[in-house]
């Protein structure tokens, strides 16, 4: 079965660029997602899996002309693999002008331990 | 008689450009002064009362962006900075630029430069240009003796 989500994706439309890194104590996400609304947009844990989902409109109306259209519109959606020592329930996100930023926090065992010498 | 081969990748191509000559001569050269195109995508909307131009700008501040308009030349241009992520970061995925950003659009001449707006909402950025009041279309009633 087709996932629904996807069922409205324009094919054309290149999906919304990530960068992802890690420091000692969170893994990062920014999405570029210029302007979403934060109700069009949904981020859940399914498995392994975060998945980032939305859609973003277009304003027009009937009467408008478009003269130039560079910009894409519709859905769209993202998968990540959660590494191991991500805490699956300490996420948070937030849209910073345009750009959804997701934190996940490392659980605490995989933080690096400093060990001192006896 | 030749035979040519027949590849229809290039007759789409000549589409394209042609696509492109179009819009070339219509607009004047949307190309920016770096020649990044594509770098900063936007929109342009004809309204009744106004020409809208939306450009996405993710992860720019307000402060981030300057707009200016020389002679009949919107130029919109930015600085996108990454100084938010500490050098030690370790990066699984870069597919985000950075960097300077600009684009110019020719405007067509029924503008009316004084009453020109802009605002940056969820990044993007919008700039609203309101026509000249003898551009705008009107309706005339024309009475029937």
């Amino acid at each position: 079965m087709p996932n629904p989500a996807l069922a409205n994706r324009n094919p054309r439309a290149p999906q919304p660029r990530v960068d992802v890194f890690e420091n000692d104590t969170e893994f990062n996400l920014k999405i570029e997602i210029p302007g979403a609304l934060k109700d069009d947009v949904k981020i859940w844990v399914e498995n392994d899996l975060l998945i980032v989902s939305g859609e973003k409109k277009r304003n027009i109306s009937e009467d408008d002309q478009a003269i130039i259209s560079e910009r894409n519109f519709g859905r769209f959606q993202r998968s990540f693999r959660l590494p191991d020592n991500a805490d699956r329930n300490n996420i948070e996100a937030e849209l910073q002008n345009g750009v959804l930023v997701i934190v996940l926090k490392k659980s605490a065992e995989s933080k690096p331990k400093d060990i001192s010498i006896k | 008689m030749s035979l040519v081969r027949w590849r229809p990748a290039r007759n789409i191509l000549s589409i394209q450009d042609e696509i492109n000559r179009m819009f070339g001569d219509f607009l004047g050269d949307v190309r920016g002064e770096d020649g990044a195109m594509m770098s900063l995508p936007l929109d342009i909307i004809e309204k009744n009362d106004k020409f809208v131009v939306a450009a996405d700008l993710p992860g720019l501040k307000k402060e981030d962006i300057r707009i200016t308009l020389q002679n009949n030349l919107l130029t919109i241009s930015g600085t996108k900075s990454k100084k938010s992520e500490s050098k030690d970061d370790a990066h699984y995925m870069m597919e985000r630029s950075f960097g300077s950003l600009c684009r110019t659009v020719n405007l067509p001449p029924s503008i009316d430069h004084s009453g020109i707006e802009a605002e940056f909402v969820d990044g993007v950025l919008s700039v609203m240009l309101p026509k000249k009041e003898d551009a705008k279309p009107k309706e005339i009633r024309v009475g029937i003796k």
